[in-house]
C-alpha cells in the first residue's frame, strides 16, 4: 500500500450534546484500497460516514484527508478537498437528468472538465450513457446508486465513501453492485464503505473494521475478518447463515 | 417537488413513467382556453372577448410576475414568504426614494431592485438563517413570515407615511390595435413579464448557478453533500426574488398609477394562488398560473356583474386544483 | 429647629385656607371643562378629508371658548384628535383613546363601518353622543339609543342632488351609467340614485360594481363607457378614483363632462394621483351651506384667517357638529356624556331663540340659564328628524375646473 488517504485518530461525535454515538474511532484507509466498515445496528457505522463528509460535527479527535485536518469544515468545503460521499438513500436529483446530475457532481471542481469527466462516467457505467436524457426519479434502485456514485465520483474524489449500497436492492442487483464497487475501485478510486451485507462486503474488501458502541472492536484483511467466528458470532450474527 | 422525496422511498425498485400525464396538462390547459375563448366570441362577439382577453392578460402579467420570486423561495428554500408582497412594495417606496434623491426615474428603478434585492438577502440573514439554526419548524416559520411582512409594511409607513403615491408615469395613454385599448404602461408591463418569465425559466434550466438552485430545491441534503455551496445558493435565491419582487411591484405602481403602502397585502393572495396554480417552485408556472386567474376574472366580468371578479379567480383556483394538485407545471406526483 | 417648623405648619394651613376660598368663593355659575374629541381620517384612503376637518374641529373649539370668554360663562373647552384610519378596528381604538382622555362627545368619523364599530364598541354603553360625517342610511337603522346625530345629510338626500344635478346638465329623462367601488355607501347610494332617477323617468342602462383591490380596473371600465349612456355616476374615493379614473381614459371613450360624482369625491384640489382627463369637467354634489348669510361669511373669514388647508366639503357640518355639542354640555350644565346627548334637541328647538356663530356669546348665556334656544349653524337650521338625521339640506353642485373644485349653484333638497 502507498500512502495513507484517510485517518481518523479517536473520532467522538454524536447529533446532539451529551449523546455521543462514536466514542473514539480510529481508522485508516491507505490509497487505492477497499475498506469496508461493518456492526451491529446501532455501531455508528453510518454517523462515521456523516462526521467524515461534514454532516455531523465532530466533537474530538481528528480527522486527515491526505495529511490535511478537516474535521469541522462544511460539507461542501470536505467535498472540494477530495472526498465523495454517496449517501444511502434520497441520493440522486429525482427531478433533474443524469448529465445534471453529473453536472451537479462537478461543481467542487469545474477546472476537470465537463465533457472529459462525463465520458470517463458513462464509460464505467454505461447504462448511464445510453440514458443520459432521462429523468433520475425514473431510474431503478440500482441505476440510482451508479448514479449516485458516478455523481459523487465526478470531482475525482481522493477516497469515495459508500453508505450501504447495496441497501433495499433487490438481491439479483446486490451482485451487480458489488461488482461495480469493485471495477469502480480498479479504476483508481480508493473506497471506504459500510455495509449490512457484511460478509459478502468483507470478501471483497482489502481491509476490515468492526465497530461496536461507537468503537473499534476489531480490524484486519478483509476476507480474513469475515472468516473470523469469533467476529461472526459476536458482531455478524447469521453471517454465515 | 415536496412530495418527489416520498414517492422516491416508497418505490425505490421501479421504473417510473411519470413524463406523460406532466407534459399533457399545459397543452390540455392551452385547449381549454382556446375552446372558452371561441364561446364567449360567438356569445359576447369579438371585440369585447378580445378586449377582455387583453385586460386579463394585464391583470394576470401583474400577478404572474410578482409570483416568479414567491415561487422561487417556496420551491426552493420551502419557505412560505408572507412577506413577499411586501418586497414588491419595498421596490416601489425605493423608487421614490432614489428619485426624491435626484435620479431619473429608470435608474431610480434599477437601484430600487438593486436595494430590494439587498433588503430580501438581510431578511435571509437576520431572520431565516438564525430561525433555521435554532431548528424552527413550519409553523414557527410561518408565523415569523407574517410578523416579517407587518414590520416591512409598518416600517415603509413610517419613513414614507401611508398616503397616497404615484411614480408620476403616463397612465392614461394608450395603444390602440383594431378595436382593443391597451394601456401603453401596461403593455410595458405585460411583455416585461413575459420577457422576464423566459429569463427567468432559461436561467434556471440551463445556467449553472440556475441547476444548483434547482438540485438545492429537489435534494437540500444532497445538494449540499455534492459540494455545493448551499449558503451562496440561498443567498442568490433571495437576492433573485427580492430583484424579481421589486420589479413586478415597479412595474404594478406604474401600470395601475397609484399605490400606498397596503398594495402587496392586497396583492398577496393573488400571488400565492398564481405560484400554487402554475406549480410551485417554476418559473413558467407562476406566470401562466397568474394569466390563468387574470384572464379568468376579466372573462367573467362578460357573464356576471365585475363585483364577483375576485371570487371568480378563487373558485376557479379551487377547481383547477382538485383537478390538477400539483398546478399547472408541477411534478406529476408518482403513485406508490 | 422649633421655630421654623412652626412656620412651616403656618405656610401650609395659609395655602389650605386660600385654596378653600378660590374654590368656593367666585365661581357661583358652575364650571365647565369640557373635553371634544374628533375622530379623523388622518391616514388611510380618505386622507384627504383628515386636514380639513380637523382644522374646522379647532376653529369651532376655538369659537366655542371665545364664546365662554364673552358671556362670561367658566368654561374650558379641549380638543383631542385621533387617527381613525378610514378602518373600523382603528377608528374604535382611536374613539377609545378619546375617552380616556375624558372626551364627552364625538364629532367623526368619516364612514359608515367605523362609525358603527365606534357606536356598538364603546359611544353607545357610554351614552356619548357621536357626530358622524358618513353619510349612508344604514345608519339610521341601527340601534343607537338616540347617540347618533348627523349635521350631514344622509344619502337618500345625496341621491336626490345627483338627480338635480345631472336633470339640469344633462337634461331629463336621459340614460345613466352607475359604477360603485363595492362598499355599502356605494351600494346604498347607487340604489336611491336608480330609483329617484327611475321615478322621474330617467334610464338606468348599466350598474357596475368593482372591487377597490383588484389588479386592473380596464373591463369594468370599458362596461361603463359601451353603455353608450348621456351621464356616468361613479361612487368612488379618490384613492380607488386614481385607478378606475385612468382605466375609464385609457377606454379612449371616456368624456369627463358627463361624470357626476358625489360628496365622497369632493376636494378643494384634485389629488395628483388622479389622472386631469378623468376628472376635470365632472360636476359633483356635496352637502353644502346656505349661501350668502351672516354665518357663512364669518365662517369663510375665520378660515381663511386661520391659514393652512382650502376650504372643502363639510367642514361647516363638522363645525356646527363641534358647536352643537358645546352649546348642548353649556345647557346640561354638565360635561357629562349622557347629560349632553339629552340636551341636543333642547339647543335646536323649533320656535326657541335664534342663534348663529355670529352671537354664540348670547347663545351661552340663554343656554347656561337652562332656556331651550334654536343654534342656526353655518350649515344651516337643524331639525333633527327622530333617527337624529336632519330633514333637508341645501347641496351644492360643484364642477373641476383645471383640477379645481368651483362650486356653480345650489340645490335645496327635501
Amino acid at each position: 500500500m502507498s500512502g495513507e488517504v484517510l485517518v481518523t485518530r479517536d473520532l467522538v461525535a454524536g447529533y446532539v450534546p451529551q449523546v455521543d454515538i462514536l466514542n473514539g474511532v480510529s481508522i485508516v484507509v491507505a490509497e487505492g484500497e477497499i475498506v469496508t466498515v461493518v456492526g451491529p445496528n446501532g455501531a455508528g457505522k453510518s454517523t462515521l460516514l456523516k462526521a467524515l463528509i461534514g454532516l455531523v460535527a465532530p466533537k474530538g479527535g481528528s480527522i486527515l484527508l491526505a495529511g490535511r485536518p478537516i474535521s469541522g469544515l462544511p460539507p461542501s468545503a470536505i467535498v472540494r478537498q477530495g472526498l465523495g460521499y454517496v449517501p444511502q438513500r434520497e441520493n440522486v436529483f429525482e427531478s433533474m437528468p443524469i448529465e445534471e446530475n453529473l453536472e451537479i457532481g462537478l461543481k467542487p471542481r469545474p477546472g476537470l472538465g465537463l465533457r472529459r469527466r462525463l465520458d470517463a462516467m458513462y464509460a464505467l457505467f454505461p447504462r448511464l450513457g445510453e440514458r443520459r436524457r432521462q429523468v433520475a426519479g425514473s431510474l431503478s434502485g440500482g441505476e440510482r446508486q451508479m448514479l449516485a456514485m458516478a455523481r459523487a465520483l465526478m470531482p475525482e474524489p481522493k477516497i469515495l465513501l459508500l453508505d450501504e449500497p447495496t441497501a433495499g436492492l433487490a438481491p439479483r442487483f446486490v451482485d451487480l453492485m458489488f461488482e461495480q464497487v469493485a471495477a469502480v475501485n480498479r479504476s483508481g478510486v480508493t473506497i471506504l464503505m459500510v455495509e449490512q451485507n457484511a460478509a459478502r462486503a468483507l470478501a471483497m474488501s482489502h481491509r476490515g473494521y468492526v465497530l461496536d458502541l461507537g468503537r473499534n472492536a476489531h480490524e484486519g484483511a478483509g476476507p480474513a475478518l469475515a472468516r473470523d467466528p469469533k467476529v461472526a458470532d459476536l458482531y455478524l450474527g447469521g453471517l454465515h447463515g | 417537488m415536496a412530495g418527489s422525496n416520498e414517492a422516491g422511498k416508497a418505490d425505490a425498485l421501479q421504473p417510473h413513467g411519470a413524463g406523460t400525464l406532466r407534459l399533457s396538462r399545459p397543452v390540455l390547459l392551452l385547449l381549454v382556453i382556446v375552446v372558452l375563448f371561441a364561446a364567449l366570441v360567438a356569445l359576447y362577439g369579438f371585440d369585447a372577448t378580445a378586449q377582455a382577453t387583453v385586460n386579463g392578460l394585464v391583470a394576470g402579467g401583474y400577478l404572474g410576475l410578482g409570483a416568479i420570486g414567491l415561487s422561487l423561495i417556496l420551491g426552493i428554500l420551502k419557505l412560505v414568504n408572507f412577506a413577499h408582497g411586501d418586497l414588491l412594495v419595498a421596490g416601489a417606496y425605493f423608487t421614490i426614494l432614489f428619485g426624491w434623491l435626484g435620479l431619473p426615474l429608470v435608474v431610480a428603478m434599477l437601484f430600487a431592485m438593486i436595494a430590494t434585492a439587498a433588503l430580501a438577502v438581510l431578511t435571509e440573514k437576520v431572520v431565516w438563517q438564525p430561525l433555521r439554526q435554532a431548528g424552527a419548524g413550519t409553523l414557527q416559520l410561518f408565523l415569523s413570515a407574517i410578523g416579517l411582512a407587518l414590520v416591512l409594511r409598518f416600517g415603509i409607513q413610517f419613513f414614507a407615511g401611508s398616503q397616497v403615491r404615484t411614480l408620476g408615469a403616463d397612465i392614461v395613454s394608450s395603444i390602440t390595435i383594431g378595436p382593443i385599448h391597451l394601456g401603453t404602461l401596461q403593455a410595458v408591463a405585460l411583455v416585461t413579464g413575459l420577457v422576464v418569465m423566459a429569463v427567468v425559466g432559461l436561467a434556471l434550466r440551463f445556467t449553472g448557478i440556475g441547476k444548483e438552485m434547482r438540485a438545492f430545491a429537489d435534494n437540500r441534503a444532497l445538494a449540499e453533500v455534492s459540494g455545493i455551496n448551499t449558503r451562496r445558493i440561498i443567498d442568490v435565491t433571495w437576492a433573485a426574488s427580492g430583484f424579481l419582487a421589486a420589479l413586478a411591484g415597479i412595474l404594478y405602481a406604474v401600470a395601475i398609477g397609484s399605490f400606498n403602502p397596503n398594495f402587496g397585502v392586497t396583492l398577496l393572495l393573488s400571488l400565492f394562488a398564481a405560484t400554487v396554480l402554475g406549480g410551485i417552485g417554476n418559473a413558467y408556472g407562476a406566470l401562466i398560473g397568474g394569466l390563468v386567474i387574470g384572464l379568468s376574472q376579466e372573462w367573467s366580468t362578460l357573464l356576471l356583474n365585475a363585483r364577483w371578479k375576485p371570487a371568480v379567480g378563487f373558485a376557479l383556483l379551487i377547481l383547477m386544483l382538485l383537478l390538477m394538485p400539483q398546478g399547472i407545471f408541477g411534478k406529476a406526483r408518482r403513485r406508490s | 429647629m422649633g421655630v421654623s417648623l412652626k412656620a412651616g405648619l403656618l405656610a401650609g394651613w395659609t395655602a389650605v385656607s386660600i385654596l378653600a376660598v378660590t374654590a368656593t368663593g367666585p365661581a357661583a355659575a358652575a364650571s365647565l371643562d369640557l373635553t371634544i374629541g374628533a375622530l379623523l381620517e388622518s391616514t388611510g384612503p380618505l386622507s384627504e378629508l383628515g386636514p380639513p376637518h380637523e382644522k374646522a374641529t379647532k376653529l369651532a373649539v376655538e369659537a366655542a371658548n371665545k364664546a365662554a370668554k364673552d358671556a362670561g360663562f367658566d368654561a374650558t373647552v379641549t380638543l383631542t384628535s385621533a387617527d381613525s384610519q378610514g378602518d373600523p378596528q382603528a377608528a374604535l381604538s382611536a374613539a377609545r383613546t378619546l375617552v380616556d382622555k375624558n372626551a364627552a362627545c364625538i364629532v367623526g368619523p368619516a364612514t359608515t363601518p367605523e362609525s358603527i364599530s365606534v357606536l356598538n364598541g364603546i359611544t353607545l354603553q357610554r351614552k356619548i353622543s357621536l357626530w358622524p360625517t358618513a353619510t349612508s342610511t344604514r345608519l339610521r337603522t341601527v340601534k343607537d339609543g338616540g347617540t347618533i346625530f348627523r349635521t350631514v345629510p344622509a344619502d337618500d338626500l345625496q341621491a336626490k342632488a345627483l338627480v338635480l344635478a345631472i336633470e339640469k346638465h344633462i337634461g331629463k329623462g336621459k340614460n345613466v351609467a352607475i359604477a360603485y367601488r363595492n362598499e355599502p355607501y356605494g351600494d346604498a347610494l347607487s340604489k336611491g340614485f336608480t330609483k329617484n332617477w327611475e321615478d322621474e323617468g330617467g334610464k338606468v342602462v348599466a350598474t357596475v360594481v368593482y372591487d377597490p383591490q383588484q389588479a386592473s380596473f380596464d373591463s369594468e371600465a370599458g362596461q361603463v363607457v359601451a353603455s353608450n349612456a348621456d351621464a356616468y355616476v361613479v361612487i368612488d374615493y379618490p384613492e380607488t378614483y386614481a385607478k378606475f379614473g385612468a382605466a375609464l381614459v385609457r377606454t379612449g371613450k371616456f368624456d369627463a363632462k358627463k361624470l357626476f360624482v358625489p360628496d365622497a369625491m369632493a376636494f378643494a384640489k384634485v389629488p395628483d394621483s388622479i389622472p386631469g382627463e378623468a376628472i376635470n369637467g365632472a360636476y359633483g354634489v356635496a352637502a353644502g351651506a346656505p349661501t350668502g348669510t351672516e354665518s357663512v361669511a364669518l365662517f369663510n373669514k375665520l378660515w381663511d384667517e386661520a391659514g393652512g388647508v382650502p376650504n372643502t366639503s363639510l367642514t361647516a357640518n363638522i363645525f356646527d357638529a363641534t358647536i352643537l355639542c358645546f352649546l348642548s354640555s353649556v345647557e346640561a350644565g354638565s360635561a357629562e356624556p349622557g347629560a349632553i346627548t339629552g340636551k341636543v334637541r333642547s339647543v335646536t328647538q323649533e320656535g326657541a331663540p335664534q342663534f348663529t356663530i355670529a352671537n354664540l356669546g348670547d347663545a351661552v348665556k340663554a343656554a347656561s340659564a337652562g332656556k331651550p334656544i334654536d343654534y342656526v349653524g353655518v350649515s344651516g337650521a337643524f331639525r333633527f328628524m327622530e333617527n337624529g338625521d336632519p330633514s333637508s339640506s341645501p347641496y351644492d353642485v360643484f364642477q373641476y375646473q383645471d383640477g379645481k373644485q368651483v362650486t356653480i349653484e345650489q340645490v335645496q333638497v327635501q
